[in-house]
């Protein structure tokens, strides 16, 4: 279990510009996903991926993902130690991901309010799981004139490394009250098997 | 407008999450109360104003629609909603987001028509319409000319 986290790179779609509105010279900045090839950084895109580095929301709400909460769930995750227990990684990238996995499926969950199917687009390479959506808040309403924004809006890209070769022609994936759900059964080789053990 | 209200950072903090910041503008947040003082997270908003309303956005994924209250009570505005349980069947590999109840509050300004407010909830966002009451919506004057 600990060693398929460790395994588990992932590929973040702004930081890599630098800029997020609002933002200002807070220290989130200086923890952006590394990158490179190092042990648990993100790996390097190319090709296709390298466009998704610049698929970014163009109006991430500033405050929201560093809030007094997500810091107390950081607290409390990061307290209950063991293989069981993955840190509350916080969001460094939209949307944020909720990963996990049993004998037969890896799950990958998105809270993505306000988008539908067709705006959402998935996709699977191998091992890599792209998400890519678009959402237009608003802003093109005659007369209409925003007095608080807050919530993100534009295209995002994101590509995760899953930990084990999943069955492309069975994925499936479900949005749900803005709440999208992709459950990717494992391939036949790397679900766990139980090895009877033979008493002497 | 002449909606604006001036409403002060005092006595509006309360609640377990988030902090009561305010704006002088018609819908003013006035912090977030939850369940018995449980965790609950505040929504991102959008609060977009049109001559005839104002329409407040929330992303609020997961929610069960008939667990979405919103209510007005004299100059406040609450929206609280209840997510559908989630469970993880398995091992966790990746945590980046926490899943509990909505709740937050604004402030409202005068002029707001509030026995016509109307909430749907869609995709995981609650739009709530507040409509201005005639008085203070925009009429454009047609000029004659001889």
């Amino acid at each position: 279990m600990a060693r398929l986290a460790r395994r588990l790179h992932f590929v973040v779609a702004y930081p890599s510009l630098g800029h997020r509105p609002g933002a200002g010279t807070s220290s989130k900045h200086t923890r952006c996903p590394r990158r490179g090839l190092g042990p648990g950084g993100c790996r390097q895109t190319k090709g296709e991926f390298a466009m998704l580095t610049r698929c970014l929301p163009v109006n991430l709400p500033s405050a929201s993902y560093d809030s007094p909460i997500d810091r107390l769930f950081n607290e409390m995750l990061s307290g209950l130690g063991g293989e069981l227990a993955v840190p509350f990684q916080g969001v460094k990238a939209f949307p944020a991901l909720n990963i996990w996995h049993d004998e037969h499926n890896v799950f990958v969950e998105a809270e993505l309010p306000g988008f539908s199917m067709e705006q959402v687009d998935i996709s699977l390479a191998g091992r890599e799981l792209t998400l890519q959506a678009r959402r237009e808040t608003d802003s093109t309403v005659k007369g209409a004139e925003f007095i608080r924004r807050e919530r993100a809006s534009g295209t995002f890209g994101r590509t995760i490394r899953l930990p084990v070769n999943v069955d492309a022609q069975q994925v499936t994936a479900k949005l749900s009250d803005g709440v999208l759900m992709v459950t990717l059964p494992k391939a036949p080789e790397a679900r766990s098997r139980k090895i009877a053990v033979n008493a002497g | 407008m002449s909606m604006m209200q001036n409403a002060t950072q005092s006595g509006v903090q309360r609640g377990s999450a988030g902090s009561a910041e305010c704006c002088d503008t018609t819908a003013c947040e006035c912090g977030t109360t939850g369940r018995s003082g449980a965790v609950v997270f505040r929504p991102s908003v959008d609060i977009i104003e049109t001559d005839a309303a104002y329409s407040v956005q929330l992303d609020m994924p997961g929610c069960d629609p008939s667990a979405i209250d919103v209510n007005v009570t004299g100059n406040e505005l609450t929206i609280s909603g209840r997510v559908r349980e989630r469970r993880l069947v398995g091992d966790a590999l990746l945590r980046e987001y926490a899943v509990d109840d909505f709740a937050r509050s604004f402030r409202l300004g005068q002029g707001i028509d509030t026995g016509h407010v109307r909430a749907d909830y869609t995709n995981g966002v609650l739009t709530v319409t507040l409509p201005k009451v005639e008085s203070v919506r925009v009429r454009k004057v047609d000029v004659r000319t001889n």
